[in-house]
């Protein structure tokens, strides 16, 4: 299929390569701000799971010259103005050190992660193994984090998305799932939008016994005031002309009472005028400069997929195009 | 809640996620029987390998995790079953299991786990013999003490995050005095770590949590791997104790690694210092990298070492994404162990879509299971296939073992040439004989138990050329030779006889097709020539006379044919022939694709042809099948398909299934199952169409040589001069049929049947069971090339419609479960996707015109378009068309539904900015006869429910207007009442009705179901009150299915919902 095919189907794809992108995640970020407003006396900022860098490139672009902006990857990463890039794992002990020294030894106000794993199609095994990256950033964040700080992280809403929530509502003040229009509709991801840390008191982060392993989560206080079926009173993000129904007591069976779970609200951000993620577009005529629309190069290429050898060996052999080679 | 559910869950069909032979001897000294133990979702399924499809036996093991291992226990006390997987384990006795009363009490672990296995109990007081052993995700060993019903830590290893883990327990031995695990784990960043630790005995089981405790060794870092790490194995101990581990990753390839020496081998340095994490920084610390596998298309799954050195070879067992489950071997214990070849010996597909996910190995038997994301369970007897090898001859060989000794080469080159003989032709005369013609015009015959060649005889009329067939199973073959003779040779007695094919016809004999009919005792044989250039066949008839010794060919006839082509036709060149003794018709199939009919009946001479009709357009007919109703008929273009044959007024062809395997189609039997052979690239492939997977499949080199096959025992066929014969055994099978190999994206019924399509590009036919709620697969069509998105019958069931991506719309004529033919193609657009569609039955008085099919499609570009499907000519006609925009912003989306409201008061459009709209129909919208299509009306209501995507869409006729029921992206349930009469709308949403978007709402008599992706099913009871409208939540289950995308009533009460796999639920209307 064409280059300007991939366009068509994808505004957001094209837009990256518009506007400089290193990636089209950069609009889930823009999306996701100009909701929470997230950079708002941001100073200090820490972007885990970094590479390629979209994020990195939406903090750079957007927060003041004197902010201070830390990115993390275990991938290698182009640098970018007034971003410190450092290569390193997010669950190893001597990341806090480092991260701590490039933020001067003053806490973060944001910590924000994109990261995901390759997923395999098993559903169950991808959103664990999600689960346990978007842990182990928060584990980080709760160790940089000042008090009343954002973490920002990418979730896949599955079967067990209601228990992530539920641990992460024990350290902030709020709670919110979110899904920016740039983030496909049939895709599984959306982000959790976490405000105003404030861990309970006594509560001591440390990378060596990271939360869920080493360390239980702590009660959540605000489960007093959650509603029976682990809603609390929060208020719902409904669009306007349409009235909330008010649950009676709901019936049905509790089936799994050992785990606390909360449906975190959701809110869909990002203006419904913006370019719709699912919906194939007419390519514009003219570019920016009133020349003749081209499709352009992506920014970077895509990183080298682990299967680049045996794609090479493949061709060595004389073999097909290799049709099963996608990863999903 | 006490009161009885609503919903019962009845049958599921699920990724095949667990696999394990279990060996059962119930009565002392007899024949222990061989069952499957299969981990499908959170359930077990027991089948007997003897009886496919049968399943003795299935139950619920964990609430709501997936089984992903079956192990069992290798106990002399008893034996002990364990199911695990995710967060959970379940132990039970085998005996336990087929028993009603089993309680599966669920055990829940700390952190997901990779593997878990029995070891001997260290206990002093056991409860049981055994206790079990796990490792996490994060590289921890745990034990589960049952006195306290806890898990305390035995070891913990490096710590990283884990895709995969092997255990090995090892007894201890004259230099271990402590019994020990061996650990081998396979992290996300693609390194392998292989590490031990002690097991202490606990003289009590509250102390053991201290004492259990000992530092782990890491013998091993073994490096190499360029992707994740998905599965590890340690080898057991091979001949010169060597033991290996395999690994296998998202890199596509698998490594064996030498680990004999890991216990005398120094410590790896633990991790304390500062090291950069991610792939390829470090180098391997101890343990090398023998030898790398290549050959899997895709992710490799698992890997597994055989127990046995076969031929001092040692062998392994993989599964991948790619659908193959591959043998590979390697020769152990060479000098230079650098570069040792990891060979694949052997490839099974029998899975469709993606992932082989399971497998199961029974050594005695040679057995091997597999499991797929499909649903499907295939069975090989891989060792009696692997024993089976592959015959060649050469043309000298064979005439020297019959005693012919070619010439003394006088003068070389030229005479060589002329006197060299070559095979031309082959026939499968049975199973255990075929025959052969040879250039020189030499008729040769192979006995496959004997392995001996014999000569038949030598014909001057065969030299150079020589056309052969055979009767199957009758001793007799036919030839044609280049005088226009042919012969008919009895393969027992060695008798030949001769005549002329036609009169003053003395080219060559272009081609011979073999009938046959049975009168009583009696055979009536059927040869029909065609010659170079023909406008007339000659159909010659025969029997033979067994009374006398030899037999003798007595009662021949000839009869003229004259070519089913008209004047100014291409010629109609015969490929295949068929005879239907009872109707007295003769059927005959060309290269063109046509098929010619004759009345045999008929005194007309020569015999003209009832009728010529373009069955295979582009390509050959290659077989011709009779069935009860009906023919099958197959062609070198892929297709095949079922006709069936109306003989008054007119003989007339109706097409009533037809499909398109990929697979150039040369022959096909129809049994309970239909089975085709052809060729597919270099490869003779057979497949079994009806379970969809690959029966065999032999590298030939291609289809463009001399062949011949016997279903079921042989396939003979000729490469670089020489003849080859592979033995196909059926050593291939489904235990089990499953559905789409990737997520079923939508659905629709009819009755109790059922149309479902896929990622896989597949749509599929089943019906549902009425008496155990099973899915039974029917016909599979593969036409489209991108999933299939929307599907919808017409009211009577006639017509299925079904649409995705590339905007492709197909019409199909659907008349059961296993017929199904495609009628029309609607126009597409390669860019853009179709969600939604829905078809409304246009009914005219009188005439056929006008009357049809109304559908009202939705594009990924905003795009509403209707058509006018015509079914007698198959056509769509644009009717009308507009394109979608919310009336103020003038902006656009995705539209993911379309649906026609009821009484025809309008077209109702939802999409991904989570508004209705409605576009009000015209009373006098006539279909017919315009020029330019319409343009869309303007809207008539715009009412926002959701935040962002309409996931799912019912609507609910009301007394003054419709209530719709909408499942959002928004993890909300809404309700709009729309007055269709004075366009008002009004509507009222739950938040937070699921965990995760809601994807299938469906109205499930007097109440609403929904269920999203957090595989709740939730049943609802909305009313309208005078406050307006109140919901109470009734009853909520999980569903096995992940990712699901639509629910479905069918056949009255069942609700059948769909994702990664099939749930299907009874509802009762409950009190």
């Amino acid at each position: 299929m064409g280059k300007s095919s991939k366009d068509k189907r994808d505004s957001y794809y094209r837009l990256a390569k518009e506007q400089g992108w290193r990636a089209r995640s950069a609009f889930k970020l823009l999306q996701l701000n100009s909701q929470f407003n997230l950079f708002e006396d941001a100073t200090r900022v820490v972007d885990l799971c970094a590479a390629p860098g979209s994020w990195s490139q939406v903090l750079s672009r957007t927060l003041p010259p004197t902010s201070t902006i830390v990115s993390l990857d275990l991938q290698p990463m182009t640098p970018l103005p007034g971003v410190t890039t450092l290569q390193a794992d997010i669950t190893h002990p001597s990341t806090l050190p480092l991260l701590l020294q490039h933020l001067g030894n003053k806490p973060a106000d944001l910590v924000i992660s994109d990261g995901a794993p390759d997923v395999t199609g098993m559903h169950d095994l991808d959103e664990y193994i999600q689960s346990q990256l978007l842990l182990a950033a928060l584990n980080l964040a709760t160790c940089v984090l000042k008090p009343g700080g954002g973490f920002v992280a990418k979730i896949f809403r599955g079967r067990d998305v209601a228990v992530v929530f539920a641990q992460l509502r024990c350290l902030f003040d709020r709670v919110t799932c979110a899904k920016p229009r740039s983030s496909r509709g049939s895709s599984i991801e959306a982000f959790v939008v976490c405000e105003g840390y404030s861990p309970p008191a006594g509560f001591k982060p440390s990378l060596e016994t990271p939360l869920g392993l080493g360390m239980k989560f702590p009660e959540s206080r605000k489960r007093a005031s959650a509603g029976p079926d682990g809603k609390d009173k929060e208020e719902e993000h409904l669009v306007d002309g349409v009235r909330e129904v008010k649950l009676e007591e709901p019936g049905g069976e509790e089936e799994d009472g050992q785990e606390a779970k909360y449906i975190a609200s959701f809110i869909a951000c990002g203006d419904l005028s913006d370019f719709d993620s699912d919906a194939t577009y007419a390519l514009p005529e003219v570019d920016e400069h009133g020349q003749k629309w081209k499709s352009k190069d992506p920014i970077q290429p895509p990183t080298a997929p682990p299967y680049k050898t045996a794609l090479e060996m493949r061709r060595q052999l004389g073999g097909g195009s290799g049709g099963n080679m996608s990863t999903s | 809640m006490s009161s009885s559910p609503f919903l019962r869950h009845i049958s599921n069909l699920s990724p095949v996620t667990a696999l394990a032979f279990q060996t059962v001897q119930d009565i002392p000294d007899s024949v222990p029987e061989l069952k499957l133990l299969v981990g499908e979702g959170p359930f077990i399924k027991i089948l007997d390998i003897a009886a496919p499809e049968s399943i003795l036996l299935k139950r619920r093991v964990f609430s709501r995790e997936r089984i992903h291992g079956i192990t069992l226990s290798s106990s002399s006390r008893q034996q002990n079953v364990l199911f695990w997987g995710g967060r959970s384990v379940c132990i039970t006795r085998a005996t336990f299991l087929p028993r009603e009363e089993c309680v599966f009490e669920e055990i829940r672990v700390p952190d997901w786990i990779f593997y878990a296995m029995f070891i001997p109990s260290t206990s002093t007081t056991p409860v049981s013999d055994e206790e079990v052993v796990v490792i996490t995700a994060h590289n921890v060993l745990l034990k589960y003490d049952s006195t306290s019903a806890s898990w305390y830590e035995l070891a913990s290893g490096e710590r990283c995050m884990l895709y995969s883990a092997h255990l090995l327990y090892l007894p201890a031995d004259t230099l271990n005095s402590q019994d020990r695990i061996l650990v081998a784990a396979g992290t996300v960043f693609g390194e392998i770590l292989l590490w031990s630790v002690a097991i202490i005995s606990s003289s009590s089981s509250s102390s053991s949590s201290i004492h259990g405790l000992k530092n782990p060794n890491t013998h091993y870092r073994l490096l190499g791997h360029e992707g994740s790490i998905f599965d590890v194995n340690i080898s057991p101990k091979y001949y010169g104790d060597k033991c290996y581990l395999a690994s296998c990753s998202d890199d596509r390839t698998i490594r064996i690694w030498d680990i004999s020496q890991f216990d005398s081998s120094f410590p790896v340095s633990s991790d304390t210092e500062i090291k950069k994490t991610g792939f390829g920084h470090e180098l391997a610390q101890g343990g090398k990298c023998i030898s790398i596998g290549w050959g899997h298309g895709a992710r490799i799954w698992g890997v597994q070492f055989l127990p046995v050195i076969k031929e001092s070879l040692v062998e392994l067992l993989s599964i991948s994404e790619d659908l193959t489950s591959r043998f590979w071997t390697f020769h152990p214990g060479q000098k230079n162990t650098k570069n040792v070849e990891l060979k694949n010996i052997a490839t099974y597909q029998l899975h469709s879509g993606k992932h082989i996910w399971s497998y199961a190995l029974d050594f005695e038997r040679g057995l091997l299971a597999t499991g797929g994301a499909d649903g499907k369970i295939g069975l090989v007897h891989y060792r009696d296939d692997q024993e089976s090898q592959e015959e060649v001859w050469g043309m000298d060989s064979i005439l020297t073992q019959i005693g012919v000794f070619p010439d003394e080469p006088a003068e070389p080159n030229r005479k060589d040439k002329k006197t060299h003989d070559t095979f031309k032709e082959y026939a499968a005369l049975d199973n255990d004989c075929f025959a052969a013609t040879t250039t020189q015009g030499r008729v040769l015959t192979y006995t496959l138990s004997q392995k001996r060649w014999d000569l038949l005889g030598q014909w001057t009329g065969l030299k150079g050329w020589s056309i052969l067939a055979c009767w199957e199973d009758s001793g007799l073959i036919a030839l044609g030779d280049h005088n226009g003779q042919i012969g008919v040779l009895d393969t027992v007695s060695k008798q030949a006889w001769w005549w002329q094919s036609m009169a003053s016809e003395n080219g060559k004999v272009a081609g011979v097709f073999l009938g046959r009919a049975v009168t009583g005792d009696e055979q009536k044989y059927y040869i029909l020539t065609t010659v170079l250039s023909p406008t007339i066949f000659s159909l010659h008839s025969f029997k033979m006379d067994h009374s006398k010794s030899p037999s003798a060919l007595i009662d021949r006839e000839t009869l003229l044919l004259r070519s089913p082509v008209q004047a100014g036709e291409a010629k109609f060149l015969v490929t295949s022939l068929a005879i239907n003794q009872k109707t007295n018709q003769l059927f005959l199939g060309s290269r063109a694709g046509g098929l010619g009919i004759y009345d045999l009946s008929s005194t007309i001479r020569p015999l003209w042809a009832l009728s010529h009709t373009l069955v295979h357009p582009t390509d050959a007919v290659t077989a011709i099948l009779l069935l009860e109703s009906g023919i099958l008929t197959t062609s070198r273009n892929g297709e095949y398909s079922y006709l069936s044959i109306s003989l008054s007024p007119d003989i007339c062809l109706t097409k009533t299934h037809a499909s398109k395997p990929s697979l150039v189609i040369e022959g096909a039997r129809q049994q309970d199952n239909l089975t085709l052979w052809g060729f597919r690239g270099k490869n003779f492939t057979i497949i079994n169409q009806t379970s969809q997977h690959e029966v065999h499949s032999v590298e030939c080199g291609g289809a463009h040589r001399a062949w011949t096959h016997r279903l079921n025992r042989y396939f003979v066929w000729t490469k670089a001069g020489k003849a080859h014969l592979a033995r196909t055994y059926p050593h291939r099978k489904l235990l089990q049929s499953g559905l789409h190999g990737r997520e079923i994206k939508s659905i629709a019924s009819h009755g109790d049947l059922i149309a479902t399509g896929a990622e896989d590009t597949l749509l599929r036919l089943s019906t549902l069971s009425p008496s155990s709620g099973q899915l039974c697969p029917g016909a599979v069509v593969g036409t489209h090339t991108t999933g299939i998105h929307a599907l919808q019958f017409t009211p009577n069931g006639e017509y299925l419609f079904s649409a995705g991506g590339a905007g492709e719309l197909f019409a199909w004529r659907v008349r059961s479960a296993n017929e199904i033919v495609l009628e029309g193609t609607c126009e597409g657009w390669s860019d853009l996707r179709i969600e939604g569609f829905d078809v409304l039955p246009i009914e005219r008085e009188g005439a056929d015109v006008g009357s049809g099919v109304l559908l009202a499609i939705g594009y990924s570009d905003s795009t509403i378009r209707l058509y006018h499907f015509s079914p007698s000519t198959g056509t769509f006609r644009l009717e009308m068309k507009g394109t979608y925009s919310r009336i103020r912003e003038q902006k656009t989306c995705c539209i993911l539904h379309v649906k026609f409201l009821p009484n025809n008061c309008g077209i109702l459009v939802a999409g991904t900015d989570g508004y209705l709209s409605i576009y009000p129909l015209s009373k006098t919208f006539s279909p017919v006869s315009l020029a330019h299509p319409l343009p869309l009306p303007p809207k008539s209501v715009e009412k926002r429910v959701h935040q962002s995507s309409i996931k799912a869409l019912t609507v609910a006729a009301c007394a003054n207007g419709v209530f719709i029921y909408t499942g959002g992206d928004d993890c909300a349930f809404g309700i709009t009442h729309i007055d269709t009469k004075n366009s008002v709308a009004e509507s009222w949403i739950v938040p937070r009705a699921h965990a995760s978007a809601v994807t299938a709402v469906l109205c499930v008599g007097v109440r609403v179901l929904t269920a999203g992706v957090d595989q709740k099913v939730k049943l609802w009871e909305v009313s309208e009150g005078e406050k307006g409208i109140t919901v109470e939540m009734r009853e909520q289950r999980e569903s096995a299915v992940a990712d699901i995308s639509a629910a479905e009533v069918v056949g009255g009460g069942k609700v059948v919902i769909v994702g990664v796999g099939v749930d299907v639920w009874e509802a009762s209307d409950g009190p």
